[in-house]
């Protein structure tokens, strides 16, 4: 018999669970067994829908919703028993929880998707990059902390321990890709840990140095509101590489948590210590030559510090009335 | 900084608190059986401690400060009688909690016979730490005893004269304090007259004697009787070491204070002007003297004068592989006693010269901003957290990264905490960073000194 068409039934993630050649029209979907297409699903009615050809010869299906209180989600559109709509081709419906999606014979098909050898070469190099520059960052800090001529064992605690805390990282998130997509992925998430532990610790070096080239301590002092957003960033790419599908609410979600976790942060430290950075001062002295402003005379230091009084006057007054409101 | 530690022999003062009086006990478990101490008494206690404790028993007090509603002490110290008005000398911190808050406590005392009342304070010396007050008969039955002043005519009582201040004390005498030791009785303490303690910014007494704390605001007599002294500290780290307050500043307030009224209200004001005075002098006297040497081959780094600041020094072993360093940190001994939580009135200086040459210039830059990093702002209670600015400023050529903190005092209107972080940033692999503190200075003072602080740091002649 020839193939009219093939419905298919999708999972909750999108993927195809199982496909009902069609070789008839109309369709019938439901959970009654002398449906065409048959569900297993509590929230369907016995005739849930029909898919039918449009009438006159019209290219294109009709839906149909059976007798059904929960009727048809179509394309954020809900239908109402008895009520017919027109069916564009490939585009999910739902009936009850179940999606369904109808390909017609004769669909044009999207071109064959290259499985990109070249492609997963180069991410291959790129992840053996990352973790060999994530391990010489790690070494060459190491050398920095330790005193001339220690010897390996100094080293090899803090590499092993950052290899293996990278590792274990990545094959949970692994397991995380299990769980949602049904296949354990553990260097994708090998590569996103990489990349952002690399962007934090360039970024920290370089707000570091710039701070102490320009003179200018807010570059120091935002390192730890970047390190929220970094973090945040981190989780968010992770997940999205999850749930694929949703990665613009992943994406919103984590940068709302992001904006909230900064503000907690610049509230307490305002709290605490009247300062929106934890920070008191930049403390980085790297060597010399990277200064790149002049040394001015003590007089403009002693410019900068006048204007301080009345800022601290004023935070002491506000300190002395909470102190005596807390009194009375 | 990066090494840090802990300077031996800081004075204490000898109010007795609540937390102190819980360590008493084991001091009387003393390793010294019976007979043996009773053995030492006889042979050590001289006929003139007899008479001087006999001679000054009736013008002791031990000055209570109780809760307002109950009767628990939250600190005892000493006293004594000097004008028959019942005019009472003792020290500033044993009536603090009083005078900072006299809603939460009373002032009273108990005399040696055990007839007893409230105390009235009429003035105060912060600086020097003395207070006077004033005898209140009271009717009390919890502080009043059984025998005694409770009258009502104006009571006239005996007291204590003043050894006069041209009869100097000559070194060795033999004196006598007096007091109530961890509220265990009137006790008197046999000890010698040394002079005045070396390197303090107010003149004090180096009695060499044991001073113990509860006798706080206690007099120390000569052979004949006369004050000489006000008990105030004893050294932490000494043994016998303790010092006096010389009765002139007790004499200077008794006359200033003789006809006060009580004092009731807020001390804050009186106290602050108090402190101004202080630190105006204080920052005069130190901006006054020049820098000494630190004897580094490069740099010309700030070391204060030893008049009123002690210096330590130290530095890394010779035979370490990573950062060389010399340290010298030098401070006042004393600080002017406000509350059990502030004290403050005093500087401090201090630097490290790091030679990082065995470490290379990638690694001292490590080494050397950690020790810049560890650097710490302990805004206590009284003041408001720490303001930064920062700079590099040229000190005729060299280089210096400077951060000057500052935070105000809430209820010491006008005074502030002053630091001057330094670090120099010439040299790859040599630095010196240095630090002053300055506690309780107006704000002018704190330009004054930060500017007078940078202005140490130069190249060397030699250089």
């Amino acid at each position: 018999m020839e193939r009219l068409a093939l419905i298919e039934v999708l999972d909750h993630d999108g993927r195809v669970q199982h496909a009902v050649p069609v070789t008839h029209w109309p369709v019938t979907v439901g959970r009654a067994l002398d449906c065409d297409v048959v569900l297993h699903d509590p929230y369907v009615a016995p005739r849930h829908a029909t898919v039918d050809k449009a009438a006159d010869g019209a290219p294109g299906l009709v839906l149909t919703v059976g007798d059904s209180v929960n009727g048809v989600r179509l394309a954020q559109r809900r239908l109402s028993s008895g009520t017919s709509a027109l069916l564009p081709e490939g585009v999910e419906f739902h009936a009850g929880r179940s999606g369904l999606r109808v390909r017609l014979a004769g669909e044009s098909l999207a071109a064959e998707r290259p499985l990109g050898h070249q492609a997963r070469r180069l991410r291959v190099w790129v992840t053996v990059g990352a973790a060999a520059a994530l391990l010489f960052w790690t070494a060459a800090s190491l050398w920095l902390q330790n005193l001339p001529g220690s010897g390996w064992d100094k080293y090899l605690p803090i590499l092993l321990g950052t290899t293996f805390g990278v590792a274990i990282w990545s094959a949970l998130w692994g397991l995380g890709s299990k769980l949602f997509q049904g296949h354990f992925r553990f260097t994708p998430h090998l590569r996103v840990v990489l990349g952002f532990i690399l962007a934090r610790l360039s970024l920290d070096l370089l707000l570091a140095l710039a701070a102490f080239a320009l003179s200018w301590p807010l570059l120091s002092h935002i390192s730890g509101w970047l390190e929220i957003a970094l973090f945040a960033a981190l989780l968010a790419t992770h997940v999205s590489v999850l749930l694929p599908a949703r990665r613009q609410t992943v994406g919103l979600t984590f940068g709302a948590l992001c904006l909230l976790a900064v503000g907690i942060t610049g509230a307490l430290s305002w709290r605490h210590h009247q300062r929106l950075f934890d920070e008191l001062y930049a403390a980085t002295l790297p060597p010399p030559a990277l200064r790149l402003v002049q040394a001015k005379p003590v007089s403009a230091l002693l410019d900068d510090v006048r204007p301080l009084r009345t800022r601290l006057d004023r935070q002491a007054k506000e300190d002395e009335e909470n102190d005596s409101a807390a009194e009375r | 900084m990066m090494l840090r530690y802990r300077l031996a022999g800081i004075a204490v003062t000898l109010a007795v608190t609540g937390a102190s009086a819980l360590g008493a006990p084991s001091a009387r478990t003393a390793p010294l059986d019976l007979n043996e101490k009773r053995a030492q008494s006889e042979s050590t206690v001289s006929p003139s401690a007899q008479r001087a404790f006999e001679t000054a028993r009736d013008k002791l007090l031990q000055v209570r400060t109780l809760l307002k509603d109950q009767d628990s002490q939250a600190s005892v110290g000493s006293g004594f009688i000097v004008g028959s008005e019942g005019l009472v000398i003792t020290n500033y911190h044993v009536v603090s909690q009083i005078a900072l808050q006299p809603l939460r406590y009373r002032l009273t005392y108990t005399r040696a016979g055990g007839s007893g009342g409230v105390l009235q304070l009429l003035a105060f010396d912060a600086v020097h730490d003395l207070a006077l007050a004033r005898m209140v008969a009271s009717n009390d039955a919890a502080t009043a005893g059984a025998e005694g002043d409770v009258d009502k005519r104006p009571p006239s009582f005996a007291t204590l004269s003043f050894r006069p201040r041209a009869q100097a004390l000559a070194n060795g005498e033999r004196i006598f304090s007096l007091g109530n030791p961890l509220d265990i009785g009137f006790a008197v303490h046999e000890g010698n007259y040394n002079g005045l303690a070396a390197r303090s910014f107010y003149p004090q007494i180096f009695f060499a004697g044991a001073l113990n704390p509860g006798m706080s605001g206690g007099p120390a007599l000569d052979g004949q009787g006369r004050v000489i002294g006000v008990n105030v500290a004893t050294h932490r780290a000494g043994q016998q070491v303790s010092f006096l307050v010389p009765a002139q500043f007790a004499q200077e307030l008794l006359e200033r204070g003789r006809d006060a009224q009580p004092i009731t209200g807020d001390v804050y004001p009186e106290l602050t002007r108090q402190l101004l005075a202080h630190q105006a002098l204080l920052v005069r006297r130190f901006v006054a003297q020049p820098w000494r040497s630190a004897g580094h081959a490069r740099y010309r780094i700030p070391v204060p004068q030893e008049d009123f600041m002690r210096c330590w020094g130290s530095s890394s072993r010779a035979e370490t592989k990573g950062l060389e360093y010399e340290r010298s940190d030098c401070e006042m001994e004393g600080a002017v006693f406000i509350s059990g939580q502030l004290q403050t009135g005093r500087l401090t200086v201090r630097h490290e010269a790091y030679d990082g040459s065995k470490l290379g210039a990638l690694r001292f830059a490590r080494a050397y901003s950690d020790s810049f990093r560890n650097e710490g702002f302990g805004a206590g209670p009284a003041t408001t957290q720490p303001q930064c600015e920062e700079r590099f400023v040229d000190r005729d050529g060299l280089p210096l990264r400077a951060v000057v903190c500052l935070s105000a005092y809430r209820k010491l209107k006008g005074l502030y905490d002053l630091s001057v972080l330094v670090a120099t940033v010439d040299a790859s692999t040599l630095g010196v960073q240095g630090r002053l503190d300055a506690r309780g200075i107006d704000f002018d003072n704190a330009l004054r000194l930060t500017r007078h602080y940078l202005d140490g740091y130069a190249w060397n002649g030699s250089h």
